[in-house]
């Protein structure tokens, strides 16, 4: 991986004059996983402008230089760019790990100022270069650049994540040590975070998990900001972004401090503001379907050697248009839209941003204080977290004068959580927690699911020995929870519910570690999962996919069984990540057609749908394989495939992502004056028919065809005085395609979204401050 | 140890005064939502005779009980004048949507549909404020005894659009309404 790798330092900040200058810095590069040196790393040092590279053994050396606070700003070809502070006040050693790529799940890892996870799962993530990449796109768009991540569509604007096959209440999302408590059952309601605020995406499947619950069947997302920083710097950065397609255009920006007058205090203001109109098709406009969003997240935090208290708040509001065309009155309205090859006319190319009826509007709060005690090797947390989950849909009505939401869900959560992490020694670590949560959910307009009131215990443990070459991780969760709900119908009593659930979490992984190659890794969790409300007492009519649904008060929980082996080889220019899951689960919650029991209505007979159990396997793999074809030249390989067999009808499940393909080549110019870190990258996306249905299950139209994507993106870094600006151009969907993906709802109706040129900009400013 | 009791003191008192902070509000569904409950067609003779009322009638909206649905009962060889009258029984009084769906008369449209053989033939249906039908008003013949069906749909134009040539199925408006209705002839 020789000079695949390049290493700008960026030198500023403080002088002091009158100093000797003869300090130095010295510095090593190294891979962050398997510890080799890395050579022709290119080190740029500011703003003297003195360029080094690496030598055989990872070393660089800079000398005669002056006392002061430096930074170094650490980047990589095709992936990762790393501030780091250097303060010289002596001779000064630097321990640089960068790994070589973005698709394999390690990033660049710069000592001592990383989010570590303590995790040996299975564990993607997307970080650095890769996840700026993807900062422009919706959570589950930036999520699915993953293998093995899809997504659960209603147009191109609303997404929600797959991973492996499940999605909604089967999927934990983590978002900065919190469990999101939103709206998730609902297959139209994305989840609320803005990825503009976000420092890495991690999708895991192992012991970890039980630190959030023990119902993960699917597996858990963790998103996390940037750690406050704590090194006397000012730092902001801006971010634009401009959208041909529907015209979106995009602007954040973040401003951080640590001020140098209170050194154990800092800050970070973070805001997004996105509007889009609506987004285009090959061949025609869909109405309706522009979006405008505005996200706000503050942080704060005071640190001491052995203590450290944090405070965080984010807002996620957003308001998004649901394609008109898409209202559909009853079964035969979906029929006749199925029979047209393209929606009516009166549905389609108005070129605006204003966005009518139906829609959603939701706004999502997240305040959360954290503390740490440090006493030794033990450490204690707590943590306190209040969302407030606001979520108004606002469908097609007759009179004009009607102004409210049609409905109206409101779910507030407050969480409490103590642990403590101990380390006998370097060998033996392990976590005790106990977490409480109380939620209550407030509805009203159209029903769909009742009031509820929520209490829920949990208490976890979780160990880890590392001997060697091998790591071992295992834990144990409990929950137990108490729903109570309500419903108050029209005219008559209220409908009171009351259940209670015990819940058990367990997992185990062993970890064996080969020098020189890579590592393999045999996992197995047990996930229990109780079912929701909306699975034990929604009923009404779906209109999407013109179904009634009945919930059923006699479900029990899910019980799953999950294993997972991972390798991930990294042997020359070769990195190869393969993952082979198997998830089999007892009890699990479907919606059972009762072809025999239509629901008449007064806009027709329905077909019925009630939540029933069945026994289900859901089994796969993802695969990537990344090569350095050429000095400049690499080669990034992903499939992901995945299967739903239900067991006891024998038979396949309904809505299974189809297989998906991306080869990516990505080509490394060299550096042309002022321009660095040139890429060029061509991606070809191929997506196969998914042919595995269910017979049973009258599906009105048999999944979209296969379809081929090519994806074409250039980037740049131009230095303007001595600070990095990066340019991206991305292009989807070069040749406008028309095509649609049997995971979005509009393939009933509509095309999915046509070529798409996106032009961002990314300023990061480092101010220099005098002591 | 004097930090560590402290933290945990504290969130377990935390802990309690969330765990009793649990408000509650009652709000009744169905509050300012456009329901269709009931739709009722009132034939009324040509030349004079008593009104007849037969309905479509579901006051628990979607789900919960079957709706009651009458059949049409009408007399040979009688030309009638029908008019429509469609309410939402959920609300407290009853509300009558007729009054919405004539001021928005150019985004609806009620379609007719008796099957063949029923010997029902409805026409003149009243139009909108553009002359295109909209169907509140009709008139209904029929003809020798027989038994058959009525289909009656109700079409809501969402974008405009509205036509004079546009089919029961056109795709650019959807089902408010769709009832069918047994019809005898005796």
């Amino acid at each position: 991986m020789r000079s695949f790798l390049y290493v700008i330092a960026l030198l500023a900040v403080t002088k002091l004059g009158a100093q000797p200058c003869n300090f130095s810095i010295k510095g090593h590069v190294q891979d962050s996983v398997y510890k080799t040196n890395l050579t022709n790393a290119t080190v740029v040092l500011m703003p003297d402008k003195k360029i080094l590279v690496t030598n055989s053994k990872g070393d660089f050396e800079f000398s005669g230089l002056c006392r002061g606070n430096y930074t170094l700003l650490v980047s990589h070809a095709s992936c990762d760019s790393v501030l780091l502070a250097v303060n010289v006040d002596k001779n000064i050693h630097v321990d640089v790990y960068l790994s070589h790529y973005t698709g394999i799940m390690q990033n660049v890892n710069v000592v001592a100022s990383t989010n570590k996870l303590n995790n040996n799962g299975m564990a993607k993530i997307i970080k650095g270069e890769s996840l700026q990449e993807v900062k422009t796109l919706s959570f589950s768009e930036a999520l699915s650049n993953l293998s093995g991540v899809n997504m659960l569509q209603t147009g191109a604007t609303i997404a929600k994540p797959v991973v492996h096959g499940l999605h909604g209440n089967r999927l934990l999302i983590v978002n900065n040590g919190v469990r999101q408590q939103g709206q998730q059952w609902g297959t139209e309601h994305a989840p609320e975070i803005d990825v503009f605020g976000l420092d890495e995406m991690l999708v895991i499947k192992g012991a970890e998990e039980l630190k959030y619950g023990s119902d993960a069947i699917g597996g858990t997302i963790i998103v996390s900001p940037k750690l406050l920083n704590y090194a006397g710097k000012t730092v902001a950065e801006i971010n634009a972004g401009y959208f041909t397609n529907n015209q979106q255009h995009t602007v954040s920006a973040m401003f951080e401090q640590n001020p140098v007058k209170f050194k154990s205090f800092s800050y970070r203001v973070q805001g997004t503001l996105k509007k889009a109109a609506n987004y285009t098709t090959p061949n025609y406009r869909l109405n309706n379907t522009a979006f405008a969003e505005a996200d706000l997240s503050v942080s704060a935090g005071w640190k001491k050697t052995n203590k450290e208290a944090q405070f965080f708040y984010s807002l996620f509001s957003n308001k998004a248009g649901v394609f008109s065309g898409s209202h559909l009155g009853n079964l035969t309205d979906l029929l006749n839209a199925i029979k047209e090859t393209r929606p009516a006319d009166v549905f389609l190319n108005e070129k605006t941003y204003s966005i009518a009826r139906p829609y959603q509007q939701t706004s999502h709060h997240l305040a959360r204080f954290k503390a740490n005690v440090n006493k030794g090797t033990n450490k204690f947390y707590i943590q306190l977290a209040t969302q407030l989950n606001n979520r108004t849909e606002f469908d097609v009505t007759r009179s004009a004068s009607a102004k409210g939401p049609q409905m109206q869900l409101q779910l507030l959560s407050i969480n409490e959580d103590m642990g403590w992490d101990y380390a006998i020694d370097n060998h033996f670590k392990g976590t005790l927690g106990i977490a409480a949560m109380q939620q209550n959910n407030v509805v009203s307009g159209t029903y769909l699911i009742p009031n509820f009131n929520l209490q829920s215990y949990g208490v976890f443990f979780i160990k880890k020995i590392d001997f060697q070459r091998w790591e071992f991780h295992a834990g144990l969760r409990s929950d137990y929870k108490h729903l109570s709900t309500t419903r108050y119908p029209y005219n008559s009593e209220p409908v009171k519910h009351q259940f209670n659930f015990l819940t058990v979490g367990a997992a185990g992984n062993i970890l064996y570690k080969i020098p020189g190659w890579g590592k393999i890794n045999l996992g197995t969790t047990y996930a229990t999962r109780s079912p929701h409300v909306d699975e034990l007492l929604s009923s009404g009519v779906h209109h999407g996919i013109a179904a009634y649904e009945e919930g059923n008060i006699y479900l029990k929980p899910e019980r799953s069984l999950y294993t997972t082996l991972n390798a991930v080889i990294q042997r020359n220019r070769v990195a190869v990540d393969i993952n082979l899951y198997n998830n089999h689960v007892n009890n699990f919650i479907y919606r059972q057609p009762m072809p025999d029991e239509p629901v008449l209505t007064v806009r027709g007979a329905f077909p019925k749908f009630v939540y029933n159990q069945t026994n289900a396997t859901l089994y796969g793999a993802d695969v990537d394989i990344d090569v350095q074809v050429l000095k400049k030249l690499s080669s990034f390989s992903k499939l992901s495939i995945v299967r739903g067999w239900n067991t006891v009808a024998d038979e396949w499940m309904l809505n299974m992502p189809a297989d998906r393909f991306t080869q990516r080549i990505s080509y490394q110019f060299g550096d042309k004056r002022k321009f660095t870190k040139n890429t060029l990258a061509a991606e070809v996306v191929y997506v196969a028919q998914q042919k595995r249905i269910p017979v049973s299950l009258t599906d009105y139209k048999v999944p979209p065809d296969a379809f081929t994507l090519i994806n074409m993106q250039a980037g740049t870094t131009i230095l303007v005085k001595n600070n990095p600006v990066i340019l991206m151009l991305i292009c989807k969907n070069v040749l406008n395609t028309s095509y649609r993906e049997y995971l979005n709802s509009f393939r009933y109706f509509a095309d999915e979204i046509g070529r798409n040129v996106q032009v961002t900009v990314r300023v990061p400013l480092q101010f220099s401050l005098k002591k | 140890m004097q930090t560590i009791k402290r933290i945990i003191k504290t969130g377990f008192l935390l802990l309690i005064v969330t765990a009793l902070t649990q408000c509650k509000k009652t709000v009744e569904e169905n509050n300012d939502n456009e329901i269709i409950t009931t739709v009722e067609l009132h034939f009324t003779p040509q030349g004079g005779g008593t009104t007849k009322v037969f309905s479509f009638n579901d006051p628990d909206g979607d789900g919960g009980a079957n709706p009651a649905i009458d059949e049409i009962q009408l007399t040979p060889s009688t030309v009638y004048s029908v008019s429509l009258v469609l309410l939402d029984k959920t609300k407290n009084p009853v509300e009558n949507i007729n009054e919405e769906i004539e001021a928005e008369g150019q985004d609806h449209r009620f379609y007719f549909e008796p099957s063949s053989g029923s010997n029902i033939t409805v026409s003149n249906l009243s139009n909108d404020a553009n002359g295109i039908p909209l169907g509140l008003q009709s008139a209904w013949t029929t003809g020798a005894a027989a038994t058959g069906t009525l289909k009656l749909t109700l079409r809501h134009y969402e974008s405009g659009g509205k036509a004079l040539a546009d089919p029961v199925n056109s795709n650019k408006s959807a089902s408010d309404v769709e009832v069918t209705f047994a019809t005898r002839i005796q």
